[in-house]
């Protein structure tokens, strides 16, 4: 039987896309978790709003039989599937501010609002460029504690698990930590994470000179000649990297290609406003350590036991005119 | 039917007018004493092969298949005769050159742009068929074509804006695919494959300008589909100054005014706005936003609906945007060239770079190009076959119609290329394209 034209009733049914079943497991998780995604992302937590949990009614009912307390699970990644590329190129619907000024970032980091201006009193320093399912940052939070950490992805589904991952992360922490003057918990409030193109948008973003790190962790390696443009370290783009990156500033990379490695180490060295940072500066960094242990992909490299390739540069002083 | 000229371009002295029309370019030189007077004194037709890129790439698979067939030969004469078997020679099986099948779009061959530099003795013309950019001496003197080749040097993607360094030494050329190359204007031509770009949008570019500041450092400022005016120190272009943020729709073109005192940079698109730029400025560079939509609405027409799949229910919903800036130093105004719009929109621009309405001239038809020089304005219209308008700059502030039939005739005879039917017609509407369809 044809699936495109069915004959029969029978024939509907089996037609009917399992992507479009209204009441496949993962459309309805991914139901619950969006509208608790909208009631939480931007505004403080107002937990009478919260649906109990990212599961279907049934399944909660049944798991929580003897929990009557309302609590937001972490986000299961089987419910976030997402092809791993994404063109760079595409006109995509992506959401990013005209100008950096007008980029509320009171809506990613309620914690951090100054009351007297109702903005943010920080600007963010720590840049994750393709961010995947947000493990770089989660480590980076406890480590620097005062500063404002943005992921960037382009993958509208895994933004969608990193955002879930981090709402549920400050919910269970809100209790464990708390700032004794504000009476608040600070734990994940300082990471968060935007769909965005950070090869084309970076700049309506982050001022000039507004960074202090950006890390380009396990980047989509690109492997034909043609679609070599398409890598996110090119000699046109590292210089907007050095543009919004402060002088002193650091761009991580890290890969397990070793062509790509290559190939952004050869860019970076070419580069007039970067300049390499040696192996022993690497030892003692602790970003490194991090980088090399808590991302997604680096967890997968290390179970395939495969090389990890690390290159670290440094943002030089503007040259004389 | 003779094909439309699809770019006009005057020199600033008024006395030589270029005009593109398919793959070829004409130029005359315009004499305004005793009487106004056009003569043809130069033309070149693009020569090349419109099977370029295709015989290109088959030449680039044949290559490898010898190569290939080299090294096994080489492998096979290594191993020991006696005890392999010989292995029977095949002739490698050449690939056929592709021919388009029924239904496939046309194919043109044309110009797609023309650029002259800042000393006006250089044309610039860039080409489709094999990405190229050609460059023309222009030798006045030469009675029988004042357009001297000098050399054509391909690119590795479509050149879609040209301009000069401020020294008029580099030619500067931005690209479909985002990249800004600039080469010498003397050397000879290079292999494509080894040109490095010196900056990089991630976005197509619709304009490349070098200026420089009060101080005389010079920069590089380009412009593209993201919305994006990008200022970035030249040579050293891989320190960026700075963005001009404020479009929220693409950039189609930018002009900096002379009277302006190169302090003023103006730039339209796709929105439904004006504006100018203090771009010197360290923050706040925004001058003026001035809303447009008012006067070009009672012009915008049925070909102005935006595709049906971005259509509103009632499927009136239109779009229109800035084609062109042309400025008119002698009455320090701007004309504004709306896609597919049959008029002209003058508007003053103020020394301190802001604007105001004047007037709205209408046009036989929609304006395919337009040009001036210090007393002209020309304007191409699309119609059945080539035709110009051509405006006097008065000394008393108009834009006065010239109605000089021998002139356009003599100006139109001269266009030699003729072409069977509109489908054989180049692109002439491509702006509105620039449009992003955001669908996922």
């Amino acid at each position: 039987m044809s699936q495109t034209e069915p004959t029969s009733d029978y024939g509907v049914l089996a037609s009917l896309n399992k992507k479009n079943d209204p009441n496949s497991r993962r459309r309805q998780y991914r139901e619950v978790q969006e509208t608790n995604r909208k009631v939480l992302k931007h505004v403080r937590i107002d937990e009478s709003t919260v649906i109990p949990a990212a599961l279907p009614e049934s399944e909660y009912k049944k798991k929580n039989r003897n929990t009557p307390e309302p609590q937001i699970e972490l986000p299961k990644k089987r419910f976030y599937r997402q092809r791993a590329h994404s063109n760079p190129f595409s006109d995509h619907r992506l959401e990013y501010p005209k100008k950096p000024s007008m980029m509320d970032w009171g809506r990613l980091y309620p914690a951090y609002i100054d009351e007297s201006t109702g903005r943010v009193d920080r600007n963010v320093e720590i840049a994750d460029i393709g961010c995947g399912y947000g493990g770089l940052m989660i480590d980076l939070a406890p480590a620097f504690p005062d500063t404002l950490i943005l992921g960037m992805e382009i993958r509208v589904q895994v933004t969608q698990y990193v955002e879930d991952r981090i709402i549920a992360l400050r919910k269970h922490n809100a209790d464990a930590e708390s700032d004794s003057q504000t009476n608040k918990s600070m734990a994940y409030q300082n990471i968060n994470v935007i769909r965005g193109n950070a090869m084309k948008f970076l700049p309506n973003f982050f001022e000039k000179s507004q960074l202090k790190k950006i890390f380009f962790c396990f980047p989509d390696p690109h492997f034909k000649q043609r679609k070599h443009k398409a890598r996110i370290v090119t000699n046109t783009l590292l210089s907007e990297y050095a543009f919004v990156l402060a002088e002193g500033g650091i761009i991580y990379t890290i890969t397990d290609v070793l062509d790509l490695h290559e190939w952004m180490v050869k860019h970076l060295d070419e580069h007039p406003l970067f300049e390499r940072l040696s192996t022993e500066w690497e030892e003692q960094d602790k970003c490194v350590a991090i980088m090399r242990e808590s991302t997604e992909e680096g967890k997968k490299v290390a179970r395939n036991k495969g090389s990890k390739y690390v290159a670290c540069y440094k943002r030089l002083p503007n040259p004389e005119l | 039917m003779k094909h439309p000229f699809q770019k006009i371009l005057l020199n600033n002295a008024g006395d030589l007018l270029f005009a593109s029309s398919k793959n070829s370019v004409f130029v005359y030189s315009l004499t305004h004493t005793p009487a106004f007077h056009a003569k043809l004194v130069g033309s070149w037709t693009d020569p090349v092969d419109p099977m370029y890129t295709l015989r290109k790439q088959r030449e680039a698979k044949i290559k490898v298949l010898e190569e290939k067939a080299k090294k096994e030969e080489t492998e096979s004469s290594l191993v020991n005769d006696e005890s392999a078997p010989k292995r029977q020679k095949t002739e490698p099986k050449l690939p056929k050159l592709p021919t388009p099948g029924p239904g496939a779009p046309p194919q043109h061959t044309y110009i797609r742009d023309i650029h002259l530099n800042r000393a006006q003795d250089t044309l610039l013309i860039s080409t489709d068929n094999d990405k190229a950019i050609v460059v023309f001496k222009i030798v006045q003197s030469n009675k029988e074509n004042v357009l001297e080749f000098v050399k054509r040097q391909p690119f590795p993607k479509r050149p879609s804006t040209i301009s000069t360094s401020v020294s008029d030494k580099d030619i500067i050329v931005g690209d479909k695919f985002g990249d800004v190359y600039s080469i010498s204007i003397d050397s000879d031509p290079v292999d494509e494959k080894n040109l490095e770009p010196i900056l990089g949008h991630v976005s197509m570019l619709t304009a490349v300008l070098n200026l420089t500041d009060s101080e005389g450092n010079e920069y590089t400022i380009s412009t593209d589909r993201d919305e994006h005016i990008k200022i970035s120190h030249y040579p050293k272009t891989f320190l960026i100054k700075k963005f001009l943020h404020e479009h929220e729709e693409f950039v189609s073109s930018i002009v900096l005014p002379s009277w302006c005192d190169n302090k003023v940079l103006v730039s339209a698109g796709g929105d439904k706005f004006i504006f100018s730029w203090d771009w010197e400025r360290s923050s706040d560079e925004l001058i003026d936003k001035l809303p447009i939509e008012e006067y070009v609405l009672s012009f915008v027409n049925s070909k102005h609906l935006a595709p049906e799949k971005f259509q509103n229910e009632a499927g009136d919903y239109k779009e229109f945007c800035v084609s062109s800036i042309v400025t008119i130093d002698k009455l320090q105004k701007l004309v504004l060239i709306f896609e597919q719009i049959s008029a002209l929109f003058v508007f003053d621009l103020s020394s301190e770079g802001e604007f105001k309405y004047s007037e709205t001239i209408k046009t036989s038809g929609d304006i395919i190009s337009a040009t001036s020089s210090k007393d002209q304005l020309i304007v191409s219209i699309d119609a059945e076959g080539t035709k110009l308008e051509i405006y006097d700059i008065t000394d008393d502030g108009n834009l006065k119609l010239l109605n000089d039939q021998q002139v356009l005739s003599d100006i139109y005879d001269a266009n030699t290329v003729e072409v069977e039917s509109a489908e054989n017609i180049v692109p002439l509407f491509t702006v509105a394209g620039l449009r992003k369809r955001r669908e996922h």
